[in-house]
């Protein structure tokens, strides 16, 4: 057995139980009685992939069903990975320690593009051929969904089929699919051919890519009459019937989010400009207070967790979240168990709450303004003022809070250096309602983070047209606020640049990309997420050695009239609406949260009427 | 009252450090649903602790958790209630229930036994030469630095014996807080670069006497 050989290896790594699994709620069966072996593989260490909300919804789905075993793998970190590859040991599952080349099925969940050389990273390891065209028969179908599956384009040369949208009830589809069309001894190609016509999935090699001379890009042409023009996600109307784990694996050791995570919601009605995920995930729907109380009740007698936090775009959106919270606290107030509140929105519903998480855990308050500036706020559909922002904060301190977390984005359209100027500017005024608050009335020690991180113009965005600034002039923008940041009580953090310049480009790339990813993966790159591991020199010649420049994706200001190399992927929102967003935030107007006002952002004429509760209820 | 527990940490379970088994048991207490008492405060807590930490890759077939109650609790019920929840590789064994004024395991703790297997090495003559020897440095890092340790006085037994290729030792060794020797560091300065399994098998209070007795006099 393959833990014969990685055991003398452990003395040797750092935190050895990232690689021997065993935890509480891993799921035991005996492979050699499956139909489905899949390997559930998330592109980072354990740490960040046991902590990931998506990953645990699917392997407990695919685990329901009773031929099949879904196991996870991670990648390892450099030292483990140096020793595996000095020891001929090939990447392996945590659950049985079996070689991931005996999968049937391996999947990768893509939460972010600078995981991309990990995807390959972790076929080399596990001695897969990274490239979909060199693999046969006898090798496992390579497949991967996630929020980066909506424009899979870069890393089209090297997965054989991409899930796109919810994949609750995709994936279940994909193996008795799968699991169907073998015990006929269907070859692989007669398979994704079937899959090619089936919602939500996309075969990327029945399309072909095609350029004008200058190098534009100009069409995606299926090349099979399987495959259709365009690809609608998968979707999943009601989240009350929507398959939720009682379960949570516990990790032994810390992860990032170490406790129970109720999904209370999916999608966001706010409709900021800059953000993918509340494009790519409407319409909102929300979790009935019945189903999450009972969801929480069943993972808290399961796991032993001492916590429960509530996930969600924006968390501070839901429905009836003070009654949410107070039931939740009422049903566990016997079990000790805190409740918190990530990622507040500053005008959500955050009076009522407050008193309530207060009682439970004090975690500091996050807010996400996102731009210094009432104007640029308004650019990006930000619909956040300043002075509700600050009396938020002021009633935070009032009632004991003494952290308090502010996220930035420099590089914005259309940003200028008054809009750089009001972040200092706001982060000040936080620190002054602190002192206005009377001394014995408040929490000594206060802490004010300010983060500002560069702008990465996304597909399925209304400003997926938009060029990214510079590096030199993201660079010059944070010496400029780093200059500005002298005040007592707060502290600046900010973005590595360099990073976000790559993540451009991949974002809104093409397939030419994939001969990068792999050469810049073939000269070492992996982790790029990690600042010890970054290697841009090394990115840098990667682009140079496939004669592509990495400004050309991340500069490019797509004509509104030309074609995307992601226009294939349907997500539901037109490109209509997209571009109606586009224009009003050139003029710096608002599009009112969807609660007040339908937009027609589309999703309705696709899935049909009645399909966003929001539109709905109105 | 309070709970002392002996319990295996085995299999998998060896991988883990003290600290993932603090969070670990604390956690199994809560699945178990027992009458524990939990500490005051936002992060309310189970007050536990144990005789001694265990190196992460050591087995160990006698670790004692120390656990303190705020109810009636059978020491079986306790057994049978915490094996149903704990995963494979952490089992508990014997269970006494104590007096709060009852001496803590942990303050009691003069040394530990341990079994380990040297593979591929015959370490016979190493541990006479050892045994022999009035002081034996070893190099051992601490905080980032490394400085020289003489460990010839904390180990007070060390025997051998061939088994086929491997050896077989068996070593008594200072185990308190202030002073723990691992074995590894005795094992790496026997063989260097060696491969290694280690059980910790027993745990003793000064002169080599039992730390309490499991069931009550
Ligand atoms: S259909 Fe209307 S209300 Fe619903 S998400 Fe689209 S724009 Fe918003």
């Amino acid at each position: 057995m393959l833990y014969d050989r990685i055991a003398p290896l452990l003395p040797r790594v750092q935190k050895p139980a990232r690689y021997t699994g065993g935890e509480v709620n891993m799921v035991v069966k005996d492979p050699a009685k499956m139909d489905v072996r899949f390997a559930f593989c998330f592109a980072d260490t354990y740490e960040v992939g046991m902590s990931h909300l998506g990953m645990k919804i699917l392997y407990h789905i695919l685990n329901k069903e009773e031929k099949v075993y879904c196991e996870r793998v991670f990648a390892p970190w450099v030292d483990m990975e140096a020793l595996m590859r000095e020891n001929g040991i090939p990447l392996f599952s945590l659950e049985t320690f079996s070689p991931v080349r005996e999968f049937d099925l391996v999947g990768f969940t893509l939460q972010y593009e600078m995981s991309y050389t990990n995807v390959l990273n972790m076929l080399e390891l596990a001695g897969i051929p990274k490239l979909a065209a060199e693999r046969g028969e006898e090798e496992p179908l390579v497949v991967a969904g996630g929020p980066c599956a909506f424009n899979p384009e870069p890393l089209c040369d090297f997965i054989d089929l991409f899930m796109v949208g919810d994949g609750e009830e995709q994936i279940l589809d994909l193996v008795r699919q799968y699991d169907a069309f073998r015990k006929q001894g269907a070859t692989k190609e007669q398979f994704l051919l079937h899959m090619a016509g089936r919602q939500g999935f996309y075969i990327p090699r029945f399309y072909r890519d095609s350029y004008d001379e200058a190098g534009g890009f100009l069409a995606l042409t299926p090349t099979r009459p399987e495959a259709p023009a365009t690809i609608l996600k998968a979707f999943v109307p009601d989240m009350d019937a929507a398959d939720y784990p009682d379960r949570f694996i516990v990790p032994f050791t810390e992860t990032v989010f170490d406790r129970v995570s109720l999904e209370i919601a999916r999608g966001c009605t706010r409709g900021c400009r800059f953000c993918q995920a509340g494009m790519l995930y409407r319409p909102q729907r929300e979790r009935s207070l019945e189903t999450l109380k009972r969801q929480a009740a069943a993972l808290i007698a399961s796991t032993g967790y001492e916590e429960i936090s509530l996930s969600a775009l924006s968390t501070g959106d839901y429905s009836c979240l003070p009654e949410l919270v107070r039931g939740l606290m009422e049903q566990h107030k016997k079990d000790r168990v805190s409740v918190s509140l990530p990622s507040l929105r500053i005008d959500s519903v955050l009076g009522e709450t407050l008193e309530e998480t207060r009682q439970v855990k004090k975690t500091s308050l996050t807010f996400a303004p996102e731009a210094g500036s009432q104007r640029l706020r308004d650019v990006i559909n930000k619909g956040v003022q300043e002075e509700q922002l600050l009396d938020n904060v002021s009633d935070a301190f009032a009632k004991g809070w003494n952290g308090v977390k502010l996220y930035f984005m420099i590089g914005l359209p259309t940003e200028t250096e008054e809009d750089l100027l009001g972040i200092p500017a706001l982060a000040k005024k936080v620190t002054e309602r602190y002192f206005a608050v009377p001394k014995e009335q408040r929490q000594r020690g206060l802490r004010v983070t300010c983060s500002a991180s560069s702008f990465v113009p996304k597909p399925f965005t209304p400003f997926q047209w938009e060029p990214q600034n510079s590096l030199q002039q993201l660079m010059d923008k944070q010496r400029f606020l780093r200059e500005h940041f002298r005040i007592r009580g707060v502290e600046f953090n900010w973005h590595e640049p360099h990073l976000s310049f790559l993540e451009a480009a991949f974002a809104r790339g093409d397939r030419r990309l994939g001969k990068v990813l792999l050469r810049a993966q073939e000269l070492g790159c992996r982790f790029d997420g990690w600042n010890d591991c970054f290697r841009f020199d090394l990115w840098m010649q990667a682009f140079a050695d496939c004669g592509l420049s990495c400004e050309s994706y991340a500069y490019k200001r797509f004509d509104l009239d030309a074609p995307l190399p992601w226009d294939h992927i349907d997500c539901g929102v037109s490109k209509a609406f997209l571009r109606r967003e586009w224009e009003k935030a050139q003029r710096a107007e608002l599009s009112p949260d969807c609660r007040l006002h339908c937009h027609g952002c589309g999703i309705q004429a696709k899935f049909g009427k009645g399909v966003c509760p929001v539109a709905h209820a109105r | 009252m309070r709970m002392l527990a002996e319990f295996q940490k085995t299999d998998r379970c060896i991988w883990f450090s003290h600290l993932d088994l603090q969070r670990t048991m604390q956690r199994a207490l809560r699945r178990a649903q027992l009458p524990i008492a939990y500490s005051q405060g936002f992060n309310p807590h189970a007050e536990l602790s144990f005789a001694s930490a265990l190196p992460v890759g050591v087995s160990s077939l006698c670790e004692i958790l120390d656990v303190r109650l705020d109810g009636e609790l059978a020491p079986e019920a306790f057994v049978q209630a915490m094996n149903g929840v704990l995963p494979r590789g952490l089992r508990i064994c014997a269970a006494r229930l104590v007096e709060d004024r009852f001496p803590a395991p942990m303050a009691k703790m003069a040394q530990a036994g341990y079994e380990a297997l040297a593979f591929g090495a015959d370490l016979r003559q190493a541990a006479r030469d050892f045994l022999a020897s009035q002081r034996f440095e070893v190099e051992k890092p601490s905080k980032g630095k490394v400085r020289q340790l003489d460990i010839r006085p904390m180990v007070q037994a060390l025997d051998v014996e061939l088994q086929g290729e491997d050896s077989r030792l068996t070593l008594l060794v200072t185990c308190t807080n202030a002073d723990n020797l691992k074995p590894e560091l005795l094992l790496e300065a026997l063989c260097p670069g060696g491969r290694f399994q280690v059980t910790r098998t027993r745990l003793l209070a000064q002169g080599g006497a039992p730390l309490f007795a499991w069931t009550e006099a």
